[in-house]
């Protein structure tokens, strides 16, 4: 009896590590060209248009499927680098880990052999990721309470005196959007934005302390605005056309956006890094980097890419007749590698008072 | 007064180290089973929980640089002390009204007609097993300026403009009440239940008045229900997360949790590690000192035997 079960029981652990390395030798013999990559992917019906538009293509022309993974942070990305365990080949970094000191030690640098800088929007790439597309950290206002004033910068937004009501701010989401914000309410221009002068953001922001509403992510900051709960609010540019399109009174102010790329960038060691550096190429190429309008009103990086006229008009980059700030600009994020810790002790430390 | 309840505490006493030591067939003494069957548990926590955990606690010296730094950077921040302050107190708010509350409750389930009781319990463990993050929301959806409470208190004419409930330490420590009364109230109803009603009753027959006697007789043989509950409460309110993040105003009244997850998501490990193991450090103090009151065995075991 035992021995019988001995030895199939060996026959079976025989059989397993056969499996075990033929599987081991079929994956090292394509490590060059993977049958599949991953990119990190929301999810939902916008994760899906979103496979379906820029990821297709790139599947079409090289047999590469990509297949989408979960959503991964800063301290996710870091992780998986130093343990070489990557949970996605493709990923969405913040600007301040792609900036050139911080992207040198987790990131891949971009191959512009395969992607066309010229045609890029200037200052929507660093050394280690390029923008899938643009958005922007607009000012939206509520068009029923103001008795027909308009907000037209940041400074109104500090003045509620003039426009009274509670402001929304993405504290959480984005604390350096608040931070450059708050200067260019306090009369600061674009280009004198570096240095970033905290303590007079933060003077500036102390003046509306208790009329700020902080919050946690887009959606609470678009149903703060669209309940009339704030009657302002720094907000996605996106979700202010989707309260308008559902009927809700209020407008965007497009004076003094701050644009932000939304950056895509390759893991450091990661194994398949040239057929990651392929999809991220074909992603921001011409051809396909506009067909994402189909999901949501997202700029695309790629100034050739063909953008039709009812589009046009809800996208962030049409609208850089007034003043406007790229935040991920290499200029601010590179000031930001050395001062990010400073900012944020002195901006949460404001806060918490 | 039914007699089962006296009875049910002297019963079980007797029972369960019967049962532990009596020798089973082949004379074998069952005590080293338990160990056996704890192996493959204790490997998992072992694997899923000290690793990580020491893990962490050596990132803190180490990331990104050998040292103390992570430990200055917290103690120098006004925004950490502040937190750790908040989370202290809010706990403490939080973990009394709880006791308050529960002591009443309990009190109430144990003097009830059996069907009551049962309901009662019922009513008790079912919000306690749905999950945390729904209870939370659904808080928030009801404390908001257009929540119910607030259309409740204006159609009602009790107030005219929404009053702030939520965004405040108000709607945190409501939260906390909401969502940790459950594991106050069952150690309690354990404990109470144990206690011999007659005794209560002798205590009058002598001559006390009812406040007397629960005074004298009662409430000091329900304080281990009472210790138990409150040393759960607390110990697990440190650790909130959610409901000060839905219903707290994200800025002076944070948790130190969410300031651990700040900075982990931000990548910071080293720092947000820190700020875990100060917290670890406070939960293990708490403990010691609780032991000195209670046996903390005594506590887990109280809160777990409920309504057996």
């Amino acid at each position: 009896m035992y021995t019988r079960k001995g030895r199939s029981a060996g026959a079976l652990i025989a059989a397993l590590s056969l499996t075990a390395l033929t599987a081991c030798g079929s994956s090292s013999s394509t490590s060059s060209k993977p049958s599949s990559i991953s990119m990190v992917n929301s999810g939902g019906e916008f994760g899906k248009c979103i496979a379906d538009t820029l990821w297709s293509p790139f599947t079409k022309a090289t047999g590469i499927e990509v297949k989408p993974s979960g959503l991964l942070n800063d301290g996710q990305i870091q992780a998986s680098v130093k343990s070489k365990n990557y949970g996605a080949d493709v990923v969405y970094p913040s600007p301040a880990l792609a900036a050139d000191k911080t992207g040198a030690s987790y990131l891949e640098p971009i191959d512009f052999s395969k992607i066309d800088k010229s045609e890029l929007v200037p200052g929507s790439f660093t050394k280690y990721a390029v923008s899938q597309d643009l958005y922007s950290w607009v000012l939206g206002y509520r068009t029923d309470k103001f008795d027909g004033k308009t907000p037209q910068s940041w400074a109104d937004f500090f003045d509620t005196t003039m426009f009274p009501g509670k402001r929304a701010l993405p504290g959480d989401v984005d604390p350096f959007a608040v931070v450059l914000g708050a200067l260019m309410g306090d009369g600061v221009k674009p280009d004198d934005i570096v240095p970033i002068d905290v303590d007079r953001a933060i003077k500036r922001l102390d003046t509306i302390k208790p009329d700020i509403i902080w919050y946690q992510n887009g959606t609470q900051g678009q149903q703060l605005l669209e309940s009339g709960e704030v009657t302002m609010g720094m907000e996605f540019n996106n979700r202010v056309d989707a309260i308008k399109a559902a009927g809700g009174p209020v407008e965007t102010q497009w004076n003094q956006q701050l644009l932000v790329g939304d950056l895509i960038a390759v893991p450091k060691g990661n194994p398949n890094k040239a057929a990651a550096m392929d999809l991220i190429a074909s992603i921001t190429s011409a051809e396909v980097n506009s067909k994402q309008l189909k999901c949501a009103a997202l700029a695309p990086s790629n100034t050739k890419a063909s953008v039709d006229a009812k589009n046009a008009k809800l996208l962030p980059t049409s609208h850089l007749d007034g003043e406007y700030l790229v935040e991920t600009s290499p200029e601010i994020q590179n000031y930001l590698t050395d001062h990010k810790d400073e900012i944020t002790s002195a901006f949460n430390d404001w806060r918490s008072k | 007064m039914s007699s089962a309840v006296p009875a049910a505490q002297p019963a079980r006493a007797l029972r369960s180290p019967v049962t532990a030591n009596r020798p089973r067939r082949g004379g074998r003494p069952v005590r080293r089973t338990p160990l056996v069957l704890l192996t493959p548990l204790l490997l998992l926590v072992t694997l899923l929980f000290i690793w990580p955990v020491a893990q962490m606690m050596v990132q803190s010296f180490t990331d990104p640089v050998r040292g103390l730094d992570n430990y200055r950077r917290f103690f120098a921040s006004d925004a950490m002390m502040h937190s750790v302050v908040t989370t202290l107190g809010l706990t403490l708010l939080g973990t009394a009204l709880c006791a308050l509350i529960g002591y009443v409750y309990a009190y109430t389930v144990v003097h009830s007609r059996p069907s009551i009781a049962r309901l009662l319990i019922v009513l008790t463990v079912v919000p306690a097993v749905m999950n945390l993050l729904v209870r939370a929301f659904s808080l928030e959806v009801l404390l908001q300026d257009t929540g119910l409470v607030n259309r409740l208190l204006q159609t009602v004419g009790l107030i005219g403009a929404p009053i702030t409930l939520i965004r405040t330490p108000f709607a945190i420590v409501f939260g906390m009440v909401t969502i940790a009364l459950p594991l106050m109230i069952l150690p309690l109803y354990s404990s109470m239940r144990s206690i011999n009603p007659e005794l209560v009753v002798a205590a009058q027959s002598l001559g006390a008045t009812p406040g007397v006697a629960f005074r004298k007789v009662f409430f000091p043989l329900s304080l281990n229900g009472l210790f138990s509950g409150s040393l759960i409460v607390f110990i697990t309110g440190l650790g909130y997360y959610i409901v000060p993040q839905l219903l707290g105003n994200n800025a002076s009244d944070r948790f130190v949790s969410q300031h651990v997850a700040f900075y982990i998501a931000d990548g910071q490990w080293g720092f947000g590690a820190a700020i875990g193991v100060v917290l670890l450090v406070i939960t293990v103090a708490v403990l010691l000192v609780a032991s000195r009151l209670i046996r903390v065995g005594d506590a887990v075991r109280t809160s777990m035997g409920a309504g057996s």
